[in-house]
């Protein structure tokens, strides 16, 4: 039997169509139909976000010398940054090759502080120089002894050369650097531009503040040098639209209404907690695990990976020096922070964290707020002086048994409430670390004390 | 070439492959649609089964599978205050303690003389329920559930029905000691409605054998008393919830096991970010 011209056509048509309708079906998922969800995130994810670890292990602030008692501090997300660091200038110029193991040499810091063309770059938390030196020059560390590190200080005049912090050694360790002429030229030139400009200026603090030990090197910034407040509010957090994120099939999921507002969701060994200023909990059980999972660099990309996947990745994202939550559950937890225009946000907790096991993830909490404007201050800026003559106060009070009365950084951030907690402001804050790795935070504002983190490797 | 006859072909090959991703869709599509109902022989052979591991079976096992929703319940505290007051406040007031708790379970208690034995069980029962609809009355609308004997006591248990299905979670317990109401429970969750998709329940006979797996070397010995598909959720301190379909497997010494009816799983306390 022959079948009419138009009816095959319009047969066809329309069978090709239902294909690909029921094909499109079966491969999202026929709504509400997905097969049990009572899973861990694994951590091979089928298709890789783009995560970029230049940037979210680049140096938190970039400090520049030009001589003179006369240096400038850059930080990440200014202009200047991404010349130097994001655009790749720093690390062609001055860190593409590498090249020898690191020897422990005699160096002078002080001089090449004091000299011009002298760069130090400070990193938010300690990290393997191997790691370092693979992120600057693309290829595997062949350096032999690997140890941590959270300052790189470059000289870039004479004898060109990297010296590296060693927190295990305490003491800095030279690499051997070789510039490439032009991209050195156009470093020089940038450099020269930038010592000329009207970049905000910051001095060497003095050897003492009101009697208390200051650390060579620890830069402040001039009188004047003032940042705004933010107005703040919680991520967009429609419940609905972010559980389809964690739990493959809602429908084996119950939700819990909170009489605070918050939200939760469980199903099978998963539970995830939607506080209403926009912060999220989420937890799965895992089965205990007694040994570290994965190296720290490799477990800062699985995690942000899927902090990628899961809210995506903050402006300014980097590894934070902060506690987390949920500690002791035998997760291996990668903690992080993201900055306004450079300046860091602290808290008392992380504002983002990842618990990583071989099985998965187990835990992420991520309290980000979202910056609507920045708001003046309704006083002027508490100078860094001032703010540490108030923390040394306080910590006289606090431990009464004593802190060492010496600072080694001084720099400005954030203040950010924990998840749960509604705050419409973020204000400035001084943080202060003194050499026995306990950290300040002094509003910049008030001068009230937020309160103290203990750090640690 | 002959476009006429490619046309063709190409059709038959869609019609295969269409009746292909039809069947694969329509088997994705009938977990939401009620599953097909037991046959007698599926029941008896799981029957036969659990039997053999110790434990009789004393009651039907359901056959049908519908497919249900969540329940969506708030805390009836209101209601629980109103039944505290008459237990402690009305002319006949049988006097006593009543404490409403904080996890929305309100319990009586009262001292009692001295009795010569338990009751008869059916007058223990009407005992039960007259002081429960005096006491607690609408709207929890309760209805008897089960009764278990506790020496020379009984404690019956009544329970409130949602469109018909049995909400576990909003019950009356009455200890009935000699011929006196000695203590009560009462829990009291509001229907508010139901949230998600329709699925089909699994068989009762999987909760049941889940039930005594649960129990482990506990359940030999022991006996399946009643098998029932209601709702039931923990006890929250919140707003509103979801309460999910169950399958309850009661045991003759009281003990009641509840299976999520649309996983298969043993519903356990549990709860994150606290």
């Amino acid at each position: 039997m022959r079948i009419p011209e138009p009816f095959a056509t319009v047969s066809l048509v329309v069978l090709v169509g239902l294909s690909l309708a029921m094909s499109g079906w079966l491969l999202m998922g026929v709504p509400g139909t997905a097969p049990s969800s009572d899973q861990p995130f694994t951590l091979e994810v089928a298709e890789k976000p783009n995560v970029d670890m230049q940037s979210v292990l680049g140096p938190s602030r970039i400090v520049l010398h030009f001589g003179e008692n006369r240096h400038t501090v850059v930080l990440r997300g200014s202009a200047d940054y991404r010349t130097l660091w994001g655009g790749g200038l720093l690390q062609r110029a001055a860190l593409g090759r590498v090249s020898g193991p690191p020897r422990e040499v005699p160096v002078n810091i002080k001089a090449i502080r004091s000299e011009a063309g002298g760069i130090e770059l400070l990193y938010p938390v300690k990290v393997p120089v191997s790691y370092l030196v693979r992120l600057w020059t693309g290829y595997a560390w062949t350096g032999g002894q690997d140890f941590l590190t959270d300052r790189v200080v470059l000289s870039v005049a004479g004898d060109p050369a990297a010296f590296a912090y060693s927190c295990d050694h305490e003491k800095f360790f030279r690499l051997d650097v070789t510039p490439v002429p032009k991209e050195a030229a156009e470093l020089a030139s940038h450099l020269k531009y930038m010592s000329g400009g009207s970049h905000p200026r910051w001095v060497q603090a003095p050897a003492e503040i009101n009697g208390v030990a200051v650390a060579e090197g620890i830069l402040l910034p001039q009188s004047g040098y003032a940042v705004p407040a933010l107005e703040v509010r919680g991520e967009q957090t429609d419940p609905d639209a972010i559980v389809q994120k964690f739990f493959l099939d809602r429908s084996v999921v119950r939700r819990i209404d909170e009489r605070d507002g918050a939200v939760i969701y469980m199903g099978g060994q998963q539970g995830l907690r939607i506080y209403p200023p926009g912060a999220i909990d989420y937890r799965c059980l895992l089965e205990p695990e007694k040994a570290p999972l994965l190296d720290y660099p490799t477990a800062l990309e699985k995690a942000l990976e899927f902090v990628a996947g899961h809210g995506g990745l903050p402006e300014g994202i980097h590894p934070a020096d902060l506690a987390g939550r949920g500690r002791g559950m035998g997760l291996q937890e990668v903690r992080l922070s993201y900055c306004w225009r450079g300046y860091p946000v602290w808290g008392a907790e992380a504002p983002i964290v990842v618990g990583l096991s071989s099985q998965g993830v187990g835990l992420y909490v991520r309290n980000v707020r979202v910056v609507l404007a920045p708001v003046n201050l309704s006083r002027p800026m508490m100078s860094p002086e001032k703010a540490l003559d108030i923390l040394s106060r306080h910590w006289a009070t606090v431990f009464p048994e004593g802190v060492k009365r010496s600072v080694k950084d001084i720099q400005i951030g954030y203040w950010s409430l924990p998840a749960g907690e509604t705050q419409d402001v973020m204000k400035p804050v001084w943080v202060i670390e003194s050499e026995s790795g306990l950290k300040g935070f002094v509003d910049a504002e008030s001068g009230a004390v937020w309160g103290e983190e203990r750090t640690g490797p | 070439m002959d476009w006429s006859r490619a046309k063709s072909a190409l059709i038959v090959a869609f019609l295969v492959l269409d009746l292909f991703l039809g069947w694969q869709v329509r088997n994705r599509v009938v977990g939401m649609e009620p599953g097909s109902d037991l046959t007698v022989a599926d029941v008896r052979s799981v029957q036969a089964k659990i039997e053999a591991g110790g434990v009789r079976v004393e009651c039907p096992l359901p056959r049908s599978r519908p497919s249900l929703s969540y329940l969506v319940v708030r805390p009836g505290t209101a209601v629980l205050r109103d039944t505290q007051a008459r237990l402690l406040g009305a002319e006949d007031s049988p006097g006593g303690l009543a404490t409403l708790l904080d996890n929305g379970v309100l319990i009586y208690t009262r001292e009692v003389g001295s009795h010569a034995g338990a009751m008869p069980k059916n007058d223990a029962i009407g005992a039960a329920r007259a002081f429960v609809e005096r006491f607690a009355g609408r709207p929890m609308d309760l209805e008897f559930d089960y009764a278990v004997a506790l020496g020379e006591a009984w404690l019956i248990n009544f329970c409130s029905k949602f469109d018909g299905k049995p909400v576990f979670d909003s019950y009356a317990r009455v200890l009935v000691r000699g011929a006196e109401v000695a203590e009560a429970r009462f829990s009291w969750f509001e229907p508010v409605g139901y949230s998600q998709q329709r699925r089909s329940v699994v068989a009762s006979t999987d909760a049941v054998m889940a039930a005594v797996a649960e129990l482990g070397g506990g359940a030999r010995g022991q006996s399946v008393a009643g098998v029932s598909l209601g709702y039931h959720s923990e006890p929250y301190d919140a707003k509103q919830w979801e309460s999910v379909p169950v399958w309850r497997v009661l045991f003759g010494s009281g003990q009641a096991v509840y299976v999520n009816a649309h996983t298969g799983e043993v519903e356990r306390p549990e709860r994150p970010g606290r």
